[in-house]
């Protein structure tokens, strides 16, 4: 698993004709499979670090599926890229899974205190201690926040897109997405307040 | 497109690597690559036989009724149904696809409701017809629902099954189409529907009859006759505490049975080669692709079904019908789980186009680890792939005791309790004012219906669980939290 904040590199080159590809798959489905292959990467990452691997399975296979269905319906005049729209389908398709997602989010917090997180691998107790509050109050505040605070967010930080792409992943004008990423930063942050950040 | 991280003045780049370190804290690295990499394979594969259906027109008249653009004309849509090859036959032969939008609970008492005016017109009673109900629910193109009953020639209910979620909106609900299978192989196709607003099903008060009765075209349905004939053959068997010499008989009356209507009197012998392979051998993503290839190819899929059948027909036994329904369905990728083990047996996880379990259960195929043979089907916790305990959790459906996972209610079948079970819905449903959503079925013919006790948005999983025998009232002996 490589780094979930820069998901899309790879997928991102050559991506000026997913929405070529895209069009091309209505009469010829085999088409599709290019930009599966393209994307898939990219959205099992930032599916892993919302539910976990094994969720991740389902809802990845949910999101191409969907995706194949209705790929008539992406706008290439909104992204070049078909990652956001992906990533967009995979977000809708997680909204069932908010148990998992809270789940995955427990045994991360609960990971961090685990001796070897660290970064150097040292058993140092405090620092996993500290990390793990840190972890359990970020959990805590961002469960706090609204799912549409919340998912342009994670979808921006997790998931790599910028702020036009988040647009097209939730169907939101940019500003609104804007807004709301800066609503949600500030209300983390005054959720953290007092917390050793 | 511009990047904003770069411009904005809202960034914080200390809580987004503290967001990202949260939310990557517990991955394993050398797990998720293994997952990944079977994920990519299966997804690939099921893309490829959507796109192979597709190309091949198959899924072009199919009745996949989009909501809400079904209700722009629900005509349109039976008429696809209905064309030769098309609608809800043009899947794959044996896998009649009765498309209707209904939430499983809803759907059950619709499927009930239909087969009381096949009765009630005497279309159905007495004659030697069964029927066949399937209601599936389609939100925004996804599958989110399916229920399905058969009733027998004296309408006993023997099998209907739910699954899915249950938050269909109201308006939804609009179409069920039945098909009837009479003595001398007529197939009918009966579609109901029901009005945006109406408060159930209903018939329009001119008509005495089904709102819309089609026959279907000769050769439609084959595989309906199959499972028509296969299932009264195993009721024959069944109800009267068979022999193993009957038993063993109506294996091979379900074995010619299914090999003639699929195969045109020439079957090929059920070819187990593809799955008494080392699980080693099976484990690779390329001989899942081959063997999954094997089964989309059609004739392959078929082979499985028969074997199926045949599974049920030498047990005989509710949990065995269970699985012959379980099975009933599209293939999506067939799995040797290497490192399951049901009693003593190794398993094959089998998916499904749209019949999901849920997140955190799958039915599998349990086959016998030395010759192949299936031996029966089995729900196993996805998580643990440990199988769940019927038998335990059956005992904990006592009085005060919890009846519940720590994920999901069971959804188990229903059998022989049509109309009464309809009563406990509306018993239960009266009681705690919400409607009943999953049935349970246990050995010793009691059954449990599980309800939401919350609204299904809500984050919590909050069950009830009412059991007790058929012949009693319903009483609520606990309640869960999930």
């Amino acid at each position: 698993m490589g780094p979930t904040s820069t998901p899309t590199t790879a997928a991102r080159s050559d991506v000026s004709d997913d929405g070529a590809l895209l069009a091309r798959s209505v009469r010829d489905p085999d088409a599709f499979e290019v930009v599966f292959e393209r994307h898939h990467a990219a959205v099992f990452r930032y599916l892993v670090s919302r539910v976990g691997a094994a969720v991740a399975e389902d809802v990845l296979a949910d999101t191409f599926l969907h995706a194949f269905a209705t790929r008539r319906r992406f706008d290439p005049s909104r992204a070049t890229s078909a990652l956001p729209w992906l990533l967009g389908i995979a977000t809708k398709r997680m909204a069932r899974q908010r148990r998992a997602q809270a789940k995955w989010v427990a045994e991360c917090v609960a990971a961090s205190a685990a001796p070897g997180h660290a970064e150097d691998g040292s058993d140092r107790s405090i620092e996993r201690a500290d990390a793990a509050e840190l972890a359990g109050q970020l959990s805590s505040a961002l469960d706090a926040l609204s799912a549409k605070e919340r998912e342009p967010l994670l979808l921006h930080v997790l998931g790599g897109l910028t702020y036009e792409e988040v647009g097209v992943a939730l169907d939101l004008p940019v500003g609104t997405v804007r807004s709301r990423i800066s609503r949600a930063r500030s209300r983390l942050a005054g959720l953290l307040d007092g917390v050793a950040r | 497109m511009t990047n904003d991280r770069k411009t904005s003045t809202t960034e914080d780049p200390r809580l987004d690597r503290q967001l990202r370190e949260l939310h990557t804290a517990a991955i394993d690295a050398e797990a998720a690559d293994a997952i990944e990499a079977r994920s990519r394979a299966t997804t690939r594969i099921r893309l490829r036989r959507q796109s192979h259906e597709l190309q091949k027109g198959r899924g072009r008249n199919r009745l996949r009724i989009l909501v809400p653009a079904m209700l722009v004309s629900v005509a349109v849509s039976i008429g696809v149904a209905l064309a030769p090859g098309g609608g809800s036959g043009g899947e794959e032969p044996g896998s009649v696809s009765i498309s209707g939008l209904t939430d499983s609970a809803s759907a059950a008492e619709a499927l009930a409701w239909a087969g009381k005016v096949l009765v009630e017109s005497g279309d159905a009673a007495g004659s030697g017809s069964a029927w066949h109900g399937v209601s599936r629910a389609y939100l925004d193109g996804e599958l989110i629902s399916v229920t399905e009953q058969w009733f027998g020639p004296t309408r006993r209910t023997y099998l209907a099954a739910a699954w899915g979620e249950q938050d269909v909106p109201e308006q939804q609900r609009e179409l069920l189409q039945v098909v009837s299978i009479d003595a001398d192989g007529t197939s009918r196709l009966r579609t109901y529907d029901k009005p945006r607003d109406a408060d159930a099903w209903q018939l329009p008060d001119e008509l005495p009859s089904p709102h819309l009765v089609q026959e279907l075209p000769a050769g439609y349905g084959a595989g309906q006759r199959v499972l028509a004939s296969a299932v009264q053959e195993w009721l024959k068997v069944a109800e009267s505490e068979p022999s193993r010499q009957q038993l063993i008989a109506a294996t091979d009356r379900f074995g010619e049975l299914t090999r003639n209507q699929y195969f045109g009197g020439q079957a090929p012998e059920f070819e187990r080669a593809t799955m008494a392979r080392s699980s080693t051998e099976l484990d690779s993503p390329e001989a899942q692709e081959e063997m999954h290839e094997q089964v989309k190819a059609g004739a392959d899929a078929l082979r499985v079904r028969p074997m199926l059948y045949l599974l049920t027909s030498v047990q005989a036994t509710p949990e065995a019908t269970q699985a012959l329904y379980d099975q009933i369905g599209r293939f999506d990728s067939l799995e040797r789980l290497s490192n399951v083990s049901i009693d003593g047996r190794e398993a094959i996880r089998i998916r499904y186009d749209g019949v999901d379990l849920g997140t955190h259960r799958e039915r599998v195929l349990v086959i016998d680890a030395e010759s192949g043979a299936p031996v029966r089907t089995e729900s196993v916790n996805r998580k643990s792939w440990t199988a769940i305990d019927r038998a335990r959790r059956v005992a904990d459906v006592g009085e005060g005791s919890a009846l519940c996972d720590d994920e999901h209610v069971p959804c188990e079948l229903l059998r022989g309790t049509g109309p009464l079970a309809k009563q406990w819905m509306a018993h239960v449903t009266s009681e705690i004012g919400r409607r009943t959503t999953q049935f349970m079925k246990d050995p010793d013919n009691a059954f449990a219906i599980a309800v939401p006790l919350r609204p299904a948005d809500s984050d919590d999983s909050v069950y009830g669980a009412y059991t007790g025998e058929c012949s009693r009232d319903a009483r609520m002996l606990s309640v869960c939290r999930g």
